[in-house]
């Protein structure tokens, strides 16, 4: 018949007691209520004798550290440790530099770039049906009504899909003339 | 009064390098932090797979619960110990073997029964009567509580850490210690 020990609160502390996990405090008030409780005492007693009733097993630890050393590489340890984040905390800083001197590079110049010259700028020669390509040098929007509409029938007119057969072309051969009587002369 | 078992450590008392300086040197390819690591948390796994049911190859478990842990330091979170987190990572590895064991031979599920005969069967050798009553009352728990108790007996471990490990609450694994003690040692006192 067993009896319940009203202090629930040291009985609930026994195994860290019996492993010796409490500070000298902890561990002094446990002995003292083990001192008037033969409750706890005979459940200590209990968890001491379950305690050795589960044996180590013998484990081979040279066995275990060698299957170690042979399964995690000192490289692999390296990466998986703290050298990893490190690693790429450093590579993330120097992008992110990278990103804004790149950045701040590129809008500066466009800043500071003088305007192109309006002779440099690209002539668009959309066909030869009269619209001037000056035009173009001025921007479309200068285009006056008629010129625009010049411009979209001229396009309208041309030829969407280029001809597959390629035009043939003769060009005569040019034998010089002094050149005839050596062939194959060595 | 017997004093306490198992290391006296007064609170801030530091005498050994903690696991954590330990992995540091073993990272840096420091062999012997290895061994210190090995040596300080094999036995206690060892115990632990015994505990739960585990017989033969207890050794490759251990081996392949440290294989596991210092290939994945990255998932080990500092709020656990890492004793803890290689109970968590052994216990994965039983309960995985113990499936494929089941499946290779196409049995049922043990009951509590079987528990008691192959405990019985095996500690009828080697054990001592009171050790083999007391690991068959413990044979007769439910899976859960078994192991808070033998983590709680066998390892002192805290209520919170074994929740964590188990994935249950604080509550709950207190609860089943002492229903567990209540349950072994009346099946002591009726043998």
């Amino acid at each position: 018949m067993m009896h319940e020990c009203e202090n629930g609160e040291i009985r609930d502390v026994l195994p860290e007691y019996m492993h010796g996990r409490h500070d000298a405090v902890t561990r002094a008030r446990v002995e003292a209520h083990l001192a008037a409780c033969l409750v706890c005492t005979e459940e200590l007693a209990f968890l001491r004798g379950a305690r050795h009733a589960f044996p180590t097993p013998v484990v081979n630890v040279d066995a275990i550290v060698r299957g170690l050393a042979s399964n995690t590489s000192v490289e692999s340890r390296a990466v998986t440790a703290s050298a990893r984040p490190r690693r790429l905390s450093q590579w993330a800083i120097a992008a992110g530099v990278s990103c804004v001197l790149v950045g701040g590079a590129s809008v500066q110049l466009l800043r500071t770039r003088p305007p192109a010259p309006v002779e440099q700028r690209p002539v668009v020669n959309v066909s030869d049906s009269g619209v001037p390509a000056a035009a173009a040098e001025r921007g479309w929007s200068d285009l006056s009504y008629d010129q625009l509409k010049q411009l979209l029938e001229s396009i309208d007119g041309a030829d969407p899909v280029p001809s597959l057969e390629p035009t043939a072309r003769t060009s005569p051969i040019i034998v010089p003339a002094g050149a005839a009587g050596h062939t194959g002369g060595g | 009064m017997q004093p306490p078992e198992g290391p006296q450590q007064s609170a801030g008392e530091v005498s050994e390098p903690s696991d954590a300086a330990l992995i540091a040197r073993w990272q840096r390819g420091d062999q012997l932090a290895a061994a210190a690591l090995v040596s300080r948390h094999a036995p206690a796994l060892a115990r632990f797979a015994a505990s739960c049911g585990v017989r033969e190859q207890i050794d490759e478990l251990v081996q392949d619960t440290f294989v596991r842990a210092f290939g994945s330091l990255d998932g080990f979170r500092a709020d656990s110990t890492l004793r803890t987190w290689l109970f968590t990572i052994l216990r994965r590895l039983v309960l995985d073997r113990t499936r494929v064991e089941k499946r290779r031979r196409d049995d049922t599920e043990l009951d509590e029964g079987q528990a008691v005969e192959e405990y019985n069967a095996l500690d009828a050798l080697v054990a001592e009567e009171t050790a083999l009553r007391v690991r068959a009352g413990v044979a007769r728990l439910s899976p859960l509580q078994r192991e808070v108790f033998t983590l709680r007996v066998t390892e002192g471990m805290a209520y919170s850490d074994i929740a964590q490990l188990v994935g249950s609450t604080e509550g709950a694994c207190r609860v089943h210690y002492h229903n567990a003690v209540r349950s072994v040692r009346g099946f002591l006192h009726d043998a």
